[in-house]
């Protein structure tokens, strides 16, 4: 970093010098490097100690954004173990060159980030100014991106929540409306009630199972009764036990079957004899509503609620990319500053600790961003 | 902002603590940020997240908040511990013992405070081997708490114990956070917590840490930096007599509740049918509460009292504490607390060096009075900074 460059060379403000504690400052001024007393507060040592401490309390900054983000990546997690199915298969609504774009975009501008420090660092204005400038547009692009996939999903009818609901005829409606079908085939809630049964380890395993087996189940019909199902759930179909009877068997080895009978067995033990439910609690609240819907009868219901499920996805989806995009947009009016300032000639060799700071925002967005994409896009 | 000479193992103890606070606010708090965020987002959007009507899986919101608000009860407690080190050192007239162990084990308790979140959630339904793990954890947790009692316990072991009001709430501080603490123990305790969870022993166990520790602190540090905020001295009768009624009131509202607690009495009801006899003990504990109330109502009118005009101006020092704030500066401090910044020669408890020149350093002896401003001409001969706030050689 600051190495002997002379301190005043684009700095207009050299002229005046200290601001009332200039007495204090006067003292270090003759170190080579150091700073000039208009930026040197009063209370550091030296310049490198006040560029030390700007940049921790950066660091410290950035923790608490990774453990925002942490959270989500925490919600997103969890679900995927609760709806392995359902995220599969929402996630093929995301658009994947859009996305892979995006990927190369951002790390682009990191790439420019990067170098505009680097042009500070050399006492070099216009490669500072110009690569702020290049972020800036980058970053935009990035905006302009996301602008075109949101959109395109609102016309879906992608919403997030309630809202959720795909039009009749959209023509991939089957990847995600899986809970639609609440035929007799769907009943094995009989892949729940294998759940209590089972030993303490496998329990686990087993939820995951019943429970991709009831999408799995569920979708099968579904693809036959709409359109030609695509590819994907061919796989899905032959690896659910409860398609494959597997479910069902156990369930005639244990309780007699019947909706509403199946709904008490499972929703009560699982709950109560069991302290392994995160699971469990979640996918019997899942059955119950499924009973009900299929008591009554509506099938139209137990749509809007099997799209509500697959507005968990997105709404996780929504959240973490909203409000990454948040964060650029607060970056490009980061950068904007840093443009204006650097313009004016503030940013020296010396003293650019707001294009250092502003760049590691900027990287941690971009890493941020890194691990969304495989994980929303890709996986 | 830091004065010259002040290294960290000069730092008064109250600040260590502040420290260890801060990196538990700053790591815990975007948690619950989160959390709330996905919590607007389900009440507005119906999104499934957190409910099971939706989807949702509750006991990730529980996961989610506890992991926030267990680390929030440490945010609570480690300001009070940097308190009462501050009060054990000066109404003992002895450096804290341990010094460091007592600094360093702020910050350990900040960082394992992250890792036992699961001990608020034996019965949600998390996986019996997490439940173990947290219980484990737990245990470990009491450690560090463990040496700040013993170090304090120590530091009055032949100092010289004065008894003023500050002292009083830190010995009842020392008294009910260690009941606190230790029942804390037992409700990490895996087992005993399935019985115990949700009763009056969780209420009484975090009224002892929370009130017991966070408030008797607050009020042993109201009084004793009282003087320095306001510059009038309160009255020292009167000072005795709220915290003997708080200490005595506070017992008897919660000691009860752990015994109630432990025959069942569940949190968060009004009546109780089928355990009549609890009756005689749920009035005991309301009768209490008022005579909490009553010693409360004395601080507050002892602050008030001692704001009179006709009250006489307090001195630099009365408590003859070696920190900056009583031995650089007026009370109340001046404009810029500080007229020249203070040079710091020594740490932040060597009553020696402070008193050398009396010949009695003990027992409230009249403080000498520090040139406001003068720090320079102090004792520099007497510590060239390396030398370590408890080494032996000190004792
Ligand atoms: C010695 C360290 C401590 C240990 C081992 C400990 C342990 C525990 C445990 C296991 C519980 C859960 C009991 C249950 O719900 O069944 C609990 C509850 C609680 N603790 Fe502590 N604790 C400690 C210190 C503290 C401190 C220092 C505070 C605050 C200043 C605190 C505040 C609370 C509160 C507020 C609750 C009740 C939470 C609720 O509403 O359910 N604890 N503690
Ligand atoms: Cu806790």
């Amino acid at each position: 970093m600051a190495t002997s460059h002379s301190v005043t060379v684009d700095d207009p403000h050299a002229a005046h010098g200290g601001d009332g504690h200039g007495h204090e400052e006067h003292m270090l001024v003759g170190h080579d490097g150091q700073l000039h007393p208009s930026r040197l507060q009063h209370f550091f040592v030296s310049s490198e100690q006040q560029f030390e401490a700007s940049k921790l309390g950066m660091w410290l900054f950035l923790a608490t954004e990774i453990l925002l983000f942490g959270g989500m990546f925490v919600a997103y997690g969890i679900f995927r173990v609760l709806y392995p199915e359902l995220y599969e298969q929402a996630s093929l609504q995301l658009d994947t060159v859009l996305g892979a774009a995006n990927t190369l975009v951002l790390l682009l501008s990191s790439l420019t980030m990067a170098w505009a420090i680097r042009g500070a660092q050399m006492d070099n204005r216009k490669v500072l100014v110009g690569n702020l400038v290049a972020t800036i547009v980058l970053a935009s692009g990035f905006l302009v991106v996301k602008y075109f996939e949101y959109t395109h999903k609102f016309e879906l009818g992608i919403w997030p929540g309630v809202n959720f609901e795909l039009d009749e005829g959209t023509q991939r409606v089957s990847d995600l409306t899986g809970a639609v079908a609440l035929t007799p085939a769907f009943t094995p809630a009989g892949g729940e009630e294998g759940a209590p049964e089972a030993t303490n380890e496998t329990e686990d395993a087993e939820v995951v199972e019943a429970d991709a087996g009831a999408l799995g189940a569920a979708d099968a019909p579904l693809a036959g009764e709409d359109q030609a199902a695509p590819a994907g759930d061919d796989d899905a179909v032959p690896d659910s036990p409860a398609a494959t009877g597997e479910g069902g068997g156990e369930a005639a080895a244990g309780e007699g079957v019947g909706a509403e009978a199946a709904v008490d067995v499972t929703a009560g033990p699982a709950a109560a004899a069991n302290l392994d439910a995160p699971g469990e609690l979640a996918s019997a609240g899942l059955e119950t509503e499924h009973g009900d819907d299929h008591g009554s009868g509506h099938g139209r219901e137990g749509e809007i609620f099997s799209n509500r499920r697959a507005g968990i996805f997105f709404a996780i989806y929504y959240v973490m990319t909203g409000i990454h995009a948040l964060h650029i947009v607060i970056g490009i009016i980061a950068i904007g500053f840093l443009v204006f300032f650097a313009q004016r000639g503030d940013y020296s060799s010396v003293w650019y600790t707001p294009v250092e700071n502003v760049g590691l925002y900027w990287h941690i967005v971009d890493i941020i961003w890194i691990f969304v994409f495989p994980l929303m896009y890709l996986i | 902002m830091r004065a010259p000479g002040m290294t960290w193992n000069r730092m008064p103890l109250f600040l260590w603590s502040i420290y260890a606070t801060s990196i538990v606010q700053i790591l815990a708090t975007p948690v619950i940020g989160i959390t709330m965020v996905l919590l607007v987002m389900e009440r507005l959007l119906g999104v499934g997240i957190f409910d099971p009507a939706l989807g949702g899986d509750p006991v990730l919101f529980q996961h989610f908040f506890w992991f926030y608000s267990h680390p929030a009860v440490y945010i609570m407690i480690l300001p009070a511990f940097g308190v009462i080190s501050e009060l054990m050192g000066t109404f003992s007239r002895q450096r804290v013992y341990g010094y460091r162990a007592v600094a360093l084990s702020s910050v350990a308790i900040a960082l394992l405070g992250f890792l036992v979140w699961g001990h608020h959630m034996f019965t949600s339904g998390q996986s019996p081997v997490s439940s173990v793990v947290f219980s484990l954890i737990t245990f470990l947790i009491g450690i560090p708490s463990g040496i700040k009692i013993f170090n304090w316990i120590w530091t009055m072991y032949k100092g010289s114990v004065w008894l003023k009001t500050p002292m009083l709430y830190a010995l009842t501080f020392l008294f009910l956070f260690t009941i606190g603490g230790v029942t804390g123990i037992m409700v990490g305790a895996l087992a005993v917590d399935i019985h115990l969870h949700d009763t009056y022993f969780v209420v009484a166990h975090f009224h002892y840490v929370m009130m017991g520790g966070t408030v008797m602190a607050f009020l042993g540090g109201i009084h004793y930096w009282w003087p320095k905020m306001t510059g009038k001295l309160y009255n020292e009768t009167l000072g005795k007599v709220s915290a003997l009624l708080v200490f005595l009131g506070f017992n008897m509202t919660f000691f009860i509740q752990f015994v109630m607690g432990s025959q069942g009495m569940p949190r968060r009801y009004y009546d109780y049918p089928d355990m009549p006899w609890l009756e005689p003990l749920h009035q005991a504990s309301t009768i209490g509460s008022y005579v909490l109330g009553l010693g409360l109502l004395v601080v507050l009118i002892n602050g008030m009292l001692s704001l009179r005009k006709k009250t006489p101006k307090a001195p630099g020092n009365p408590w003859g504490g070696a920190t900056l704030e009583w031995t650089h500066t007026t009370s109340p401090p001046d404009h810029h607390n500080f007229h020249h910044t203070p040079l710091v020669t020594h740490g932040p408890y060597d009553y020696e060096v402070l008193f050398q020149t009396s010949g009695d350093s003990q027992r409230g002896a009249p403080v000498p009075v520090v040139e406001v401003g003068g720090p320079q001409e102090m004792d520099k001969s007497v510590d060239d900074g390396t030398r370590q706030p408890d080494s032996p050689s000190d004792m």
